[in-house]
């Protein structure tokens, strides 16, 4: 957090998306703003069915085709995102904003190995050589603290525990060194001891690699863990929004009271 | 106090015999050698990560598996050779709470009639009769008697789960063991579903076995805590209060340093963490050695025992002791 004044972030302004239904349509996200700043964790926090990973999937254009109405505008270091091409968008996903998902066994192949997944990821974005790819997935494997990283890509999948997997996820998102990490419910499919650890490397990422994380949780526990900045959204809205301080110390809505009440 | 529930050296393996492992060495100890007491009144909490044989516990206990050496006993009686009506018939007061609440009803069927198929298996009653127990037992769970005629695909998580709740109760159980009920729900839910639980438990007289890796569930239900690793039960307390300051095992301190904190200001900053190898059991000495800070020479060849060192704590460690003599 050293420079924080020439940091970049995402911005969005007045995003509002509504989804095509059988009957009619229905509005998922109701004009919303915030941001996303280099080198701290942003926490989403809301209930299931809140719109949380809607938010978080118009900011990587990953929403589905039922889409009818899309307004607002998305920043990404000041460059507008909305109007690029498919292949432009491409280049960003992954190499600009990663992203990491709940499930981690099911977000990779289970027919290829750790290694092939990682080396094909790493060569779609860079012109190296599958031995220069291999060692640079090895290093980012090392990054979050994996052992015997060469055997680990041998390795399928299935043969991984949960948070080896989520390790080795974040290990493939972050070998493209992007600035920006969307970690959609990265602990909710995990132990509370593997969760502990997650969080830990999520935290060495924005600190040491000046990362800007949006963290999308239901759990205000994790998020007096991690967080710096703090959004909570109930039905497509945001209700709240403060430093970390402000939500725990003084929140406001009564939604944010009832969610603050639910800590077990 | 009576002993409901008795366990005597409960034994599971997995994968010895299986075809598929053929020359390998792949027995897992699902459980090993668990013998635990479960009094009357006083709800006792299985703590564990996945992979330590926690719900293989509770599965043996309901008679869904069978175990491979060992002794559960149920009033008394020895359950696991029953058969058939006899088997059944402890199943009316020894009932399951399923982690995953919507998979337990049959979606074809409202609510209602999942819950009567379950009363029928035991009761004979009218219709009217059985409708009855049903809109009471949903009253009670906090759902409304119209909740019957619904089907579970148009119910939310925590509704579900509270349906679940009733199914379960419609009998009027003695004993109910809850396989993590909570942990598919929203945060912002699972402390009503607790204290639902909790009251549940004092309007029935309800004895549970709560099945966990959230050790902040223990306080709103149990009495008492077994922790458990490996299929090993490393330490049990017989009193949840002040839960943190008593523990002992240094597995289960590293349970307590998981949990996240409740406050921004109680944020710790520590080194960052190894992944746990979680490897089959060893041969000798201890299970925990390769992941415990104090591991000494002694852990690694002798197998410690579970042993008391305090009225109602036991504990499975070397290290424990010594301080104990030292003291």
């Amino acid at each position: 957090m050293a420079d924080m004044n020439d940091n970049g972030e995402i911005k969005i302004e007045n995003l509002e998306i509504d989804f095509r239904i059988k009957k009619g349509t229905v509005s998922v996200i109701k004009n919303i703003d915030m941001s996303v700043k280099k080198g701290r964790v942003t926490a989403l926090v809301g209930e299931s069915g809140s719109g949380k990973s809607v938010t978080s999937h118009a900011v990587m254009g990953l929403l589905p085709m039922n889409v009818k109405k899309l307004s607002g505008k998305i920043w990404i270091d000041g460059e507008s995102v909305e109007s690029l091409s498919v292949k432009e968008r491409q280049k960003i996903n992954g190499t600009k904003v990663g992203m990491i998902f709940q499930d981690p066994v099911d977000s990779m192949n289970p027919l290829y190995t750790v290694g092939n997944q990682m080396i094909e990821g790493i060569r779609r974005h860079r012109k190296i050589s599958k031995s220069e790819a291999e060692e640079k997935a090895v290093q980012s494997l090392e990054a979050v603290n994996l052992s015997n990283a060469r055997q680990l890509m041998k390795k399928y999948p299935f043969e991984l525990s949960g948070g080896m997997c989520q390790r080795v996820m974040i290990a493939m998102t972050m070998s493209l060194e992007p600035e920006y990490l969307i970690a959609d419910e990265p602990t909710t499919a995990l132990d509370v001891t593997v969760q502990k650890q997650i969080i830990k490397e999520l935290l060495y990422m924005s600190h040491e690699k000046n990362v800007g994380i949006l963290f999308i949780t239901h759990d205000l526990g994790v998020v007096a863990e991690v967080a710096d900045d703090v959004y909570i959204m109930k039905d497509g809205k945001i209700v709240e929004q403060g430093t970390v301080y402000d939500i725990f110390d003084h929140p406001e809505h009564p939604y944010t009271k009832m969610l603050l009440d639910a800590i077990l | 106090m009576s002993v409901l529930l008795e366990t005597q050296h409960l034994t599971k393996y997995y994968g010895k015999n299986s075809k598929y492992a053929k020359g390998r060495n792949s027995l897992v100890k699902a459980v090993d050698d668990v013998s635990v007491k479960i009094e009357k009144g006083k709800s006792v909490a299985l703590i564990g990560e996945s992979g330590s044989g926690k719900t293989t516990l509770g599965k043996l206990i309901s008679c869904l598996e069978s175990s491979q050496s060992g002794k559960i006993l149920f009033h008394g009686k020895e359950i696991e050779k029953l058969k058939g009506k006899a088997l059944q018939h402890v199943r009316k007061d020894m009932q399951i709470i399923f982690q995953s609440s919507g998979g337990v009803f049959d979606p074809l069927f409202t609510i209602g009639e999942n819950i009567t198929e379950v009363l029928k298996n035991y009761e004979k009653l009218s219709a009217a009769e059985y409708r009855s127990r049903v809109e009471e037992v949903l009253v009670r769970v906090g759902l409304d008697a119209s909740y019957a005629d619904r089907y579970s695909t148009n119910l939310s998580g925590g509704e579900c789960q509270r349906a679940n709740i009733a199914r379960a109760l419609v009998l009027r159980p003695e004993f109910v063991i809850c396989d993590e009920p909570v942990s598919n729900l929203d945060y912002s839910i699972r402390k009503n579903i607790l204290n639902l639980l909790k009251k549940m438990q004092e309007e029935y007289g309800l004895t549970y076995l709560l099945i966990t890796h959230d050790l902040s569930n223990v306080p709103y239900v149990c009495q008492q805590v077994a922790i458990m690793y490996q299929g090993k039960i490393v330490e049990f307390i017989d009193s949840t209060d002040h839960l943190e300051e008593k523990v002992m095992h240094p597995y289960t301190k590293l349970l307590f340093q998981s949990i996240p904190v409740k406050h921004p200001k109680e944020r710790k900053t520590e080194e960052r963490l190894q992944e746990a190898v979680q490897t089959k059991s060893f041969d000798q000495g201890c299970d925990f050695q390769n992941r415990c800070p104090y591991c000494t020479e002694r852990c690694r060849t002798e197998t410690p025992q579970l042993r008391n060192i305090k009225n109602g704590h036991s504990i499975m460690c070397h290290n424990i002791e010594k301080k104990e003599n030292k003291s």
